[in-house]
């Protein structure tokens, strides 16, 4: 297992912008070294769940934190969380939405389906690079996944 | 005793002709006969009489014999006894009367009387049956009291009848009854009139005399059923065509039972709903319209929901690439960004930021509307409070004299009206920045049947002749440069209110301060003990 083939964390997102702006902030923050960028609902099952274009993959090297934005091309970000929550050998990846809409409903939802943290995407990008580095030194620092 | 005696006398009159061929003055045999004898020559005289005879004529037969029957019993002639015994006397017949004789004292008495012919002339037999008829005639008259009597019952029964007649007609239902034939028995007032047929043009006349045949079938359908199963028909309704034009009807088809409890036919009660039915059809029509509006409505709130969603998730994205592209080019050590570039590459991002306050303040306004209420128990002096500690925070080089007055308590949703009394202090603050020493009061008092609640400020206040724009959505009274802002908060303001089913207003003149005033639902003092 070579450390080039760990991902810490796992991008969900299909506005390129919104891909870029993040990437810049996680580097900005030294978070950017072990990032995997999916651009739709199905990309990110297939590589959580080791299936598709991810088949090779090894189901049990998991992310340490998922950064998931709910509206998304094919299969949407609320029905990738279901997924993952309700499978034993991926519901304690932490998932954390990170997303343009404050609709309640989606907060709620969300919430319902046990995501770890619901964040809203700000417009300023001062708030973004914050927003970004306080949640990556959070999962990837701070948190302490359980012991599997 | 009599009755013995009575067989006895009709076995003799039976055998009154064995006796007939008596010998002319051999009469001693009669003479001890129970029943009168009496022998009338073929001159009318008396020839003979027993003893019974004597009390039947009820004078002695020394005053009789040899006398003449006419001469003895004067009128007697033109009676029928009379004419009996004449015939008798002539052409020698039998007769077996009875006959009622009148007694020259006015009395009479009742006899049965065998008359036969004799050699000598003519033989007359006689029993008293007085004493029989007139018991006959006490039975006769009790029988004829009764008969009375009965008429008598007969007319309280006619007088019932009639009473239940107008009873019967005075219902406002039609009520019939049919036999088992179909053929209605009896029908009230309220039944002719609205056949339009009089009433006895309807009894005795079947289903099919007065309707048309599908719809008597369809009746006599219903009423076979009725009288098979016993059980009623009820409420059933339908469309009908009357003189009057078309009807509708609710009706109860009833077995009619005898006092056997035999079903011999149909009662029929009929009530005419034509206004109900009318009203109903009116009250569908309207729930239909509002099913229609409430469909409408709610597909106009999905396609807001849709439309205020999109806004909020792809409104917001180009908005933070552009910011955020604008921040890095502004960085970016590659190009040379002179002093200028950079100016106009902060404007680029302040007017972003702007419009994401925008979008952020319409969708919090939009989402007033939707979200539920929470009602409790607000304390609208310690909120205005805490939110004037964190303006000051806010603030911290500006000199502003915060009163706050004591104000009453109210039920309301306290996340929203947090929002009213944070938007209306925060435009205080905002407006009074110009102002050396800047006064800002909040104050609320109870009136009759709502708290009223101000908001007071010495700040650059507003022309009363823009006042109905205050409130409106994106309206503004000042430029962005002189006091930023998105136009929504006021607007929020009175949503929420209203929502309260307050009022909101203001007062104001240029540069010399405004004063916001809004009423929530007041609190009777007990129900503010009760918290």
């Amino acid at each position: 297992m070579s450390n080039d083939t760990i991902i810490e964390i796992l991008l969900v997102e299909d506005n390129t912008n919104d891909v870029e702006l993040t990437l810049m902030a996680l580097k900005e923050n030294n978070l950017a070294n072990h990032v995997q960028v999916v651009r739709d609902g199905e990309e990110a099952i297939d590589f959580i769940f080791s299936s598709g274009k991810f088949s090779g993959r090894d189901i049990n090297l998991k992310p340490k934190v998922i950064l998931l934005d709910l509206k998304l091309p094919k299969v949407d970000g609320i029905e990738v969380l279901r997924k993952i929550r309700s499978d034993d050998r991926t519901k304690t990846i932490p998932v954390v939405v990170l997303t343009s809409s404050k609709e309640e409903r989606d907060i709620v939802e969300t919430y319902k389906l046990g995501v770890n943290s619901y964040i809203v995407k700000p417009v300023q990008f001062e708030n973004f690079v914050k927003v970004v580095k306080d949640l990556g030194m959070y999962w990837l620092m701070v948190n302490q996944p359980p012991v599997k | 005793m009599k009755d013995v005696i009575e067989e006895r006398i009709y076995k003799n009159s039976l055998i009154g002709q064995a006796i007939t061929p008596l010998k002319t003055n051999d009469y001693s045999i009669l003479d001890n006969m129970l029943e009168g004898c009496q022998i009338i020559g073929f001159d009318w005289r008396y020839i003979y009489l027993n003893d019974a005879a004597d009390i039947h004529n009820r004078r002695p037969k020394k005053e009789l014999i040899g006398k003449k029957y006419m001469d003895m019993w004067p009128g007697i002639e033109n009676t029928d006894i009379s004419r009996i015994i004449k015939h008798c006397m002539e052409e020698r017949g039998h007769s077996h009367i009875e006959n009622e004789f009148l007694f020259p004292d006015g009395t009479s008495g009742w006899f049965d009387l065998i008359i036969n012919p004799v050699p000598d002339g003519v033989f007359i037999l006689s029993i008293d049956i007085t004493e029989r008829k007139s018991k006959l005639e006490a039975g006769n008259n009790k029988i004829l009291r009764e008969i009375k009597k009965q008429n008598g019952l007969k007319d309280i029964l006619l007088k019932h009848s009639e009473e239940q007649q107008i009873i019967f007609d005075s219902i406002p239902a039609w009520v019939y009854y049919k036999d088992k034939e179909n053929r209605f028995i009896k029908v009230n007032k309220a039944f002719s009139e609205i056949m339009g047929t009089a009433k006895d043009q309807l009894e005795n006349k079947s289903l099919f005399d007065i309707y048309p045949r599908e719809q008597a079938e369809a009746y006599w359908k219903d009423d076979k059923e009725v009288m098979a199963t016993g059980t009623p028909k009820k409420n059933i309704i339908e469309e009908m065509k009357s003189p009057k034009g078309t009807i509708w009807v609710q009706s109860d088809k009833i077995p009619y039972y005898d006092a056997r409890g035999v079903i011999i036919g149909i009662i029929g009660f009929t009530i005419v709903i034509t206004k109900r039915i009318l009203a109903e059809e009116k009250i569908k029509k309207l729930n239909e319209y509002l099913k229609a509006n409430i469909i409408k409505t709610e597909a106009a709130n999905k396609e807001l929901e849709a439309f205020s969603y999109s806004v909020s998730h792809d409104l917001r994205a180009p908005l933070r690439a552009i910011d955020g592209f604008s921040k890095v080019l502004m960085e970016s050590k590659a190009n040379n960004i002179d002093s200028e570039a950079k100016r106009y590459l902060n404007i680029i991002r302040t007017n972003t930021q702007n419009m994401g306050k925008l979008i952020d303040d319409l969708l919090s306004f939009s989402r007033v509307g939707k979200q539920e209420m929470r009602l409790s128990l607000v304390n609208m002096e310690l909120m205005a409070m805490e939110i004037l500690d964190e303006l000051k925070l806010q603030n911290p080089g500006r000199n502003i004299g915060f009163i706050i007055k004591n104000s009453p308590q109210t039920m309301a949703d306290a996340i929203l009206i947090k929002i009213v009394l944070i938007n209306l202090l925060n435009n205080a603050v905002k407006y009074t920045r110009l102002k050396k020493e800047a006064a800002i009061e909040f104050g609320g008092s109870i009136e009759d049947n709502e708290n009223i609640y101000y908001i007071k400020d010495n700040g650059a206040g507003f022309d009363m002749k823009y006042i109905g724009k205050l409130f409106g959505v994106f309206q503004r009274l000042h430029s962005q440069e002189e006091f930023e802002g998105t136009g929504v908060g006021l607007a929020l303001v009175q949503r929420i209110i209203q929502r309260h089913s307050g009022r909101v207003w203001a007062e104001g003149s240029v540069n010399d301060g405004a004063v916001f005033y809004f009423t929530l639902p007041n609190l009777k003092k007990e129900e503010i003990n009760e918290q």
